[in-house]
């Protein structure tokens, strides 16, 4: 074994009292083995990957166990010993490379810091091992790179340089802390497809934590579930997702939406409840409190049991529980509705920003963020719209939303034209057209309670209501809080919680329109579920329509009734969410839809990679603005012509310059070659 | 954006500045009742006396005439003759400014490097004792202004114990040490506050940096402390305390003020001082466009090092 973690515990001081964050943790990580440790925030994860680096937080403790590396504690090694192994024999991947990289040093430098402290190396010779390292990671033009500032490189690269340095010295451990969480999804792919190949190239034992199922999936062998700081359920990756045995870890799979999945067919199944605070954990199993077969039995707390070779699951009723997966809950209701009238039309939406004061004054370009869009929503419908970060997505939302004043285009509620700014609005149309954000934290106010909230906002849009009480109840009622909440402070409340605030903010003032920006990306894989039933199920109620931006396209193509791609500032693609399967898709559509990494062990990963990052909007590409990193580009015409909107597939439209037959075959041959790759026959 | 462009876009800024400031100082001489012919020649002046200097002066031209006439001159060196002394206002000027400038800079060197150096140490050593005391006596330092801390010095250090003299008059031929030891006094009591700003500034600053996640990254690769604190900790800590000494420098003309006045010091807060009580307009007029062209510098010389030392600076 290289790394052993034996019987864990780490415990914080906290205001609140000692929160156990780590408790009885045993794990084993052999050579050339990749340990995927899966769990949702506050499962103690974290604390963990940087236990096995020997690192505890100035307020944590160990109360009990080790980490054995080759043997020697970890945690009770003089600090010249440890800080030896550290970036040598032990390396470690932080969750965003912006962050981790020091904006005051060349990039080359900080990779060359390595050789240059570890293996005694002249700064000269360290400098050129950091250019040699960057070829490693596949990093474009590694010695220019190497002379570049992070805040000169993409998201991507910085994160090669990052693994760059963890790499350098070929480390008998690598951990990954979550390397891809703070990516665009199709950045995601090309960094995931460069540790799987460098997990073939180097002999170390990885630890890959990520509360992403799908990528675990990918990219362990052995995966560990944790749960409020303990594991679960530790079993082969094949085996845990075949045959989850926990409760918690199928009703975490349940959550998640299955390929293909639509509101049309099943409804998701959400963790009711929510994890336990570290200070008040239950005395049983911590899982029974939210568990859907616990029994009198679950008051003890259990122990690892196997369940067979080499699965081991933290729960005694594991042999009783039904193997079989609950059957799928029906349809949601919000799919019944049939579409109504059309609710919301923009047309020709443009909105374009200057680059900042001085550089303006000084003939400085301008940044077009959207750039010429129609949208119409339709009562009882959810448009999904998808995109990277930077394809000008939320600035159109502001824009409908009036948060942003559109330099062109028009936008009608109801027939009515909606005017620009929006203090131009009158309050009828501000109550129909409300926002949900992506960041619950950040748009509740924390210095007043829900009601004060809900309240003021309740002001704004209905000043005419003398005693607010009874609609504030109701309002709670309707997102399923107890009204009790209302007299409680954002930060009592758990992230699904404000969400559900947020949400019934939105619907205060009974809308038609509510445009969400991201609604989900802030929260955990469970509560993500519930919020999604929530949305639909008051859509049901309330025969609202829907703008949803997501990066996520399983949700979106779960969610929406149409979905809308959007690609810098302009959509490339929009149709019935059901047909988003199949060929032809414009081809970064295409892209998107590949990169998600699908909750499925040892998928082939797809060869529809996007190079680079997406390009500035100040200097868009001439012709298709895709045309730069499109991997089916035909020839000169990309670069010169403007593509057309073309007929696809059951009313979706796409634009790009090839006819959809040729696409289509071009897409069918690609899946087709690389499922005979991976020894499988063709998808029907 | 290219070195270049950078200098010449803040030197265009610096000289706008330093116009809206002129425009501001001269109107000074628009507003106060009565005026320059009335200031020169007192109240007992005959109107015929009053309108013969207002002819020979051009004080009956437009203000903008006026304007640039002042300006265009006072570019050409030509800064006024002082009201008071009847002597031209940059010889009175020049040996003042050398004073000045050698009691700020006596303090400054004092005050910079210690605050830093003391603000680095209670930062890595934050919530310990260390800390705890110098965090006390940053608050203690800073709440005094400089007449209280000018006034202990002198009853401790000169009337007490007798080390140093209450008065600071610099002679001419004096040499260093015997000037370090005039200059002592004034110079402690016109920087504690800049050396206790400086100290809370820089702990503030180093106490984010070491909690950056970029820090952390660079103690899990197992870099020594010491490589950690030189090469990854100081140098963008320092970045935001280079403005603060720019302000700092600026801020130093009031104390200057003060102290100079307290020490019986001949620099240009004490002549400032004796010009505003004699309401000596040219003398103000030229003192006051000095310190504003000094802090003006003082900042642009701030924003240069900042860009030296902070890469992400010279894209924006």
């Amino acid at each position: 074994m290289v790394l052993a973690v034996d019987d864990l515990s780490v415990t914080y001081a906290t205001p609140a009292g000692p929160a156990p964050a780590v408790r009885s943790v045993s794990l084993a990580l052999g050579r050339g083995e990749t340990l995927g440790i899966v769990g949702e925030s506050g499962s103690g994860k974290s604390t963990l990957a940087h236990a096995m680096i020997g690192y505890l937080a100035p307020l944590a403790r160990r109360t009990s166990g080790r980490v054995l590396f080759h043997g020697d504690d970890l945690l009770a090694m003089p600090g010249a010993k440890l800080a030896g192994l550290r970036g040598r024999r032990i390396a470690m991947v932080h969750q965003n490379p912006q962050a981790t990289l020091n904006p005051a040093l060349k990039v080359g430098t900080q990779i060359a810091e390595v050789f240059r402290h570890h293996a005694g190396l002249s700064w000269a010779e360290a400098r050129a091992r950091a250019v040699e390292n960057l070829g490693r990671v596949n990093m474009p033009e590694p010695s220019a790179a190497a002379a570049r500032y992070p805040h000169e490189l993409s998201g991507g690269q910085r994160q090669r340089v990052v693994i760059a340095i963890a790499l350098a010295l070929d480390p008998d451990v690598l951990i990954l802390d979550e390397p891809t969480t703070a990516l665009d999804v199709t950045t995601e792919a090309v960094i995931l497809d460069l540790l799987r190949d460098i997990k073939r190239r180097i002999g170390a034992a990885i630890v890959y934590i990520s509360h992403n199922l799908g990528v675990i999936a990918q990219m362990a062998d052995r995966v560990a579930v944790m749960y409020a700081g303990e594991v679960v359920e530790d079993a082969s990756v094949e085996s845990l997702f075949l045959r989850p045995t926990h409760p918690y870890t199928r009703a975490l799979l349940d959550c998640l939406v299955q390929p293909g999945a639509s509101k049309r067919t099943r409804a998701l199944t959400a963790i009711p409840g929510a994890i336990p605070r570290l200070t008040q954990l239950p005395a049983g199993c911590i899982f029974e409190p939210r568990c859907m077969h616990r029994a009198d039995v679950c008051l003890d707390h259990p122990d690892m049991e196997d369940a067979s070779a080499g699965h081991r699951v933290r729960c005694v009723r594991w042999r009783e529980i039904p193997t079989t997966p609950a059957p799928p809950a029906a349809a949601s209701a919000s799919a019944a509705q049939s579409p109504g009238s059309t609710l919301m039309e923009a047309k020709g939406v443009r909105k374009s920003f200057s680059e900042w004061g001085v550089a303006a004054m000084l003939g400085g370009r301008r940044v077009q963020a959207v750039a010429g869009v129609d949208m119409a929503l339709a009562r009882n419908r959810v448009l999904g719209l998808v995109g990277e970060s930077g394809s000008g997505k939320t600035t159109l939302l502001r824009c409908l939303a009036g948060l942003e004043t559109a330099e062109e285009g028009s936008l009608a509620v109801e027939g009515f034209p909606v005017p620009w700014p929006v203090r131009a609005r009158p309050q009828s149309l501000l109550r129909r057209l409300q926002v949900v954000f992506q960041d619950p934290e950040s748009t509740l106010n924390p210095k007043h309670t829900v009601r004060g909230n809900l309240g003021r906002h309740l002001r704004a849009l209905l000043p005419a209501v003398r005693d607010p009480s009874p609609l504030l109840a109701q309002a709670m009622a309707r997102v399923r809080l107890d009204p009790d909440y209302l007299d409680r402070y954002p930060a009592e409340l758990s992230g699904g919680e404000k969400q559900r605030v947020a949400i019934a903010r939105a619907f205060l003032g009974g809308p038609e329109v509510v445009l969400c920006d991201e609604p989900l990306s802030a929260l955990d894989v469970s509560v993500q579920a519930s919020i999604v039933k929530l949305l639909l199920d008051l859509q049901a109620e309330a025969h609202v329509a829907y703008l949803l931006i997501s990066h996520d396209l399983a949700v979106v193509r779960y969610v929406a009734d149409e979905i809308a791609v959007m690609y810098l500032g302009r959509l490339v693609e929009l149709g019935p969410a059901e047909t988003f399967d199949a060929a032809p898709l414009h081809p970064y559509t295409e892209a998107l839809l590949s990169a998600v990494s699908l909750p499925i062990p040892r998928q082939p990963p797809s060869r529809i990679r996007l190079q680079g990052p997406i390009p500035s909007p100040t200097d868009p590409p001439s012709g298709c603005v895709f045309h730069t990193r499109c991997p089916r580009k035909i020839g000169t015409i990309c670069e010169t012509a403007m593509p057309p909107w073309r007929e696809g597939v059951s009313g979706r439209r796409y634009c790009c310059h090839i006819e959809p037959e040729e696409l289509r075959r071009m897409q069918v041959s690609s899946a087709t070659s690389l499922a005979a790759d991976a020894g499988h026959a063709p998808p029907s | 954006m290219s070195f270049a462009s950078f200098i010449l876009r803040r030197l265009a800024f610096l000289v706008v500045t330093l116009l809206v400031v002129s425009v501001l100082i001269f109107s000074l001489t628009q507003v106060l009742p009565g005026d320059v012919a009335t200031m020169i020649l007192g109240i007992m002046a005959t109107p015929e006396d009053l309108a013969t200097l207002r002819q020979q002066m051009g004080l009956g031209r437009p203000a903008v005439v006026q304007y640039w006439d002042w300006l265009s001159s006072f570019l050409a060196g030509d800064l006024g003759i002082s009201t008071r002394f009847k002597r031209p206002v940059a010889s009175l000027l020049a040996d003042r400014l050398v004073n000045s400038a050698k009691l700020a800079s006596a303090g400054l060197l004092l005050a910079i490097p210690g605050g830093l150096a003391l603000g680095v140490i209670a930062g890595l050593r934050h919530g310990r004792t260390v800390d705890h005391v110098l965090s006390g006596f940053t608050l203690f330092a800073a709440a005094m202004p400089e007449f209280v801390t000018g006034a202990i010095l002198i009853v401790v250090l000169s009337t007490w114990l007798g080390w140093f003299p209450p008065f600071s008059a610099i002679e001419p031929g004096m040499g260093l040490i015997d000037q370090v030891h005039r200059l002592a006094l004034p110079a402690v009591s016109l920087n504690l506050v800049i050396l206790a700003y400086m100290l809370r500034m820089m702990r503030a600053s180093v106490i984010e940096v070491m909690g950056s996640a970029y820090v952390h990254a660079a103690v899990l690769k197992g870099l020594p402390r010491r490589m950690v604190i030189f090469r990854h900790v100081l140098p963008t800590a320092l970045g935001p305390t280079l403005n603060v000494i720019a302000l700092c420098i600026g801020w130093m003309a009031g104390g200057l003020v003060i102290v100079e006045s307290m020490f019986g010091y001949p620099g240009l807060g004490r002549l400032l001082v004796f010009a505003i009580q004699n309401r000596d307009v040219p003398l103000i007029q030229a003192i006051s466009l000095v310190v504003a062209g000094i802090f003006a510098f003082a900042n642009l010389f701030a924003d240069l090092l900042h860009r030296f030392l902070d890469p992400r600076t010279r894209d924006a």
